[in-house]
């Protein structure tokens, strides 16, 4: 009974976890059945063996730290808009974008938030005022340029749900851009 | 679902072509941005037919005539309409976005949503509206 071929089909077998669950073939001869059997069990004990490190890397396999939500940074950029427009007092509708932009921020931090509620302690850093660039209608401009850009690429890869959202900030960003063309 | 939603954008699109068509006689100064918008309304009306045939469903056909949600008269009248129906756009193509995995789709969604923002803001501008800009295009809020 116990051929090289037998030996195979059992390595294969053990692959999958639903053959385990197959009745053993039946057999024309009962005293082959009974060898069958005890090599069904034998299969089995294979199969535990090899399951086992399988079941300890798929148990292990969360606990690395899940990456960072990708509507995080899309919030702290839009964080970093509001305080440089803030800053820009010269450009008469760094107000406007300034305002537009905290609005995104919080939209996008209240959806982070919500998907993983954060600990207490993790209050985004005190911002440092931004240092007033040269020209800010072009610092205005390409901080604007650059938010459309990531949130247009962050959309495509976000569940439906979110995508929405997303996809507003971008074009709230392309408008935001068109006041100031 | 996302059929449904993309027949929903596709009604705005021929919303928003025929208010073009409408507004037009109203807006001379600005006749070149007016055509520019009926352009790209209609390349995206005849790609949004495309997607549904592909994708097995009859386009929706554009009504007779739409109802603009101010009567239209002048100029500022006309300038708003064609602010409504470009908001209205931005409402169903973020429709459309939160609706679809398929990521060709959702790429057009997008670009729909963003380049209706964008010429609604240009319209707010001609207006002199302020804030000129809409913080969340497609949000009936923003």
């Amino acid at each position: 009974m116990k051929t090289p071929a037998d030996g195979i089909s059992a390595t294969v077998d053990d692959q999958t976890i639903s053959f385990a669950r197959l009745p053993p073939r039946r057999t024309a001869a009962g005293n082959m059945g009974r060898v069958i059997s005890e090599s069904v069990s034998r299969r089995r004990v294979l199969f535990a063996v090899a399951a086992a490190p399988l079941a300890v890397a798929c148990t292990a396999e969360p606990s690395p730290p899940p990456p960072p939500d990708p509507l995080s940074a899309l919030a702290a950029q839009a964080r970093a808009d509001a305080r440089l427009a803030q800053a820009l007092t010269t450009v008469p509708a760094a107000a406007e974008i300034a305002k537009a932009r905290a609005t995104h921020a919080s939209l996008l931090q209240a959806e982070v938030d919500r998907e993983r509620p954060p600990q207490s302690s993790t209050v985004p850093p005190a911002p440092t005022a931004p240092p007033t660039p040269p020209d800010p209608l072009a610092a205005l401009r390409t901080a604007l340029d650059e938010a459309v850009r990531e949130a247009s690429a962050t959309v495509t890869s976000l569940p439906a749900y979110r995508a929405g959202l997303v996809g507003s900030v971008a074009a709230g960003c392309a408008s935001l851009r068109e006041v100031l063309a | 679902m996302s059929v449904e939603s993309v027949q929903t954008a596709l009604g705005t699109e021929h919303a928003a072509l025929w208010t073009y068509g409408m507004v037009s006689a109203f807006l001379n100064e600005q006749a070149a941005a007016v055509a520019e918008g009926s352009t790209l309304h209609r390349a995206r009306r005849d790609t949004t037919e495309r997607w549904l045939r592909d994708h097995g469903a009859t386009p929706n056909p554009p009504a007779a005539a739409y109802l603009p949600p101010a009567p239209v008269s002048d100029g500022p009248s006309a300038l708003a309409a064609l602010v409504a129906v470009e908001q209205d756009t931005c409402a169903a193509w973020r429709g459309v976005l939160e609706r679809t995995d398929d990521s060709g789709l959702r790429t057009s969604a997008l670009e729909a949503l963003t380049t209706a923002a964008v010429r609604a803001t240009r319209w707010r501008k001609a207006a002199g509206s302020a804030p000129a800009s809409i913080t969340m295009p497609g949000v009936a809020s923003g």
